[in-house]
């Protein structure tokens, strides 16, 4: 389990790092942009694939290091995995809402 | 035995040197970057209320003081990518030594404050 989580921590580091200089570039240049362009920048299939798929992959690497850190902090068992489950589902519910905020941008 | 005892590394007596500092940053502006993360289903909740609620949104990303906090995140977000593919250098086992480590944790401080200019030139 322990090989598991530092393998999925790595693949979804490297995973990021192309993505984190795109958005950080599209979102210094957000300013110039009107609603219509970026409305039509998120709400092809392609985007919303990739946003959500980039989505579940950011999620899933803080998760991972907020409960590293949970686990080498935090002392006492029964609050280190209420507080561990509390991240996970916390970093669910981001995700989720990154997904019916993509669906609801393209439906409108 | 004493269950509360502080856990590896021990910062209370841990002479600070560039590497554990780094490390701890690192971890440091992993929590910050969790904590922002919130902004990108935000984002995308404030762009499905329409054009009105878009650019009230732009409103406030371009305050004075959300400038300020959003430099600092650009920072924690240079920092942590740039040490983080120095971590995976680390994992496939190249830039090891004492004397590599060193020279790539320096290059990490220079790039992370490099794209903060950058970025602060660009914002403002």
């Amino acid at each position: 389990m322990a090989i598991f989580h530092w393998k999925l921590q790595r693949i979804s580091a490297i995973l990021l790092v192309p993505v984190v200089v795109y958005v950080t570039l599209y979102l210094l240049n957000i300013g110039e942009l009107s609603y219509a362009d970026v409305v039509d920048d998120v709400s092809s299939f392609q985007s919303i694939f990739l946003i959500g798929f980039m989505a579940l992959v950011l999620f899933t690497h803080s998760s991972l290091g907020i409960e590293t850190i949970l686990e080498d902090y935090i002392h006492d068992t029964k609050t280190q995995s209420l507080l561990v489950n509390l991240s996970k589902f916390f970093h669910a519910i981001l995700f989720l809402l990154t997904l019916i905020s993509l669906i609801v941008i393209k439906g409108n | 035995m004493n269950n509360k005892r502080p856990v590896s590394p021990h910062l209370q007596i841990y002479k600070p040197q560039l590497t554990s500092v780094l490390s701890i940053t690192h971890r440091f502006t992993g929590v910050i970057l969790s904590l922002f993360s919130i902004l990108i289903p935000f984002s995308l909740l404030f762009i499905s209320f329409g054009s009105d609620y878009y650019q009230l949104f732009l409103l406030i990303a371009n305050h004075v003081f959300i400038k300020i906090i959003l430099i600092g995140t650009i920072f924690s977000l240079a920092f942590h990518l740039s040490n983080g593919i120095r971590h995976l250098f680390w994992d496939m086992g190249l830039g090891l030594s004492i004397e590599d480590s060193y020279m790539s944790g320096y290059l990490v401080i220079l790039t992370s404050i490099l794209i903060t200019f950058f970025a602060i030139f660009y914002i403002t």
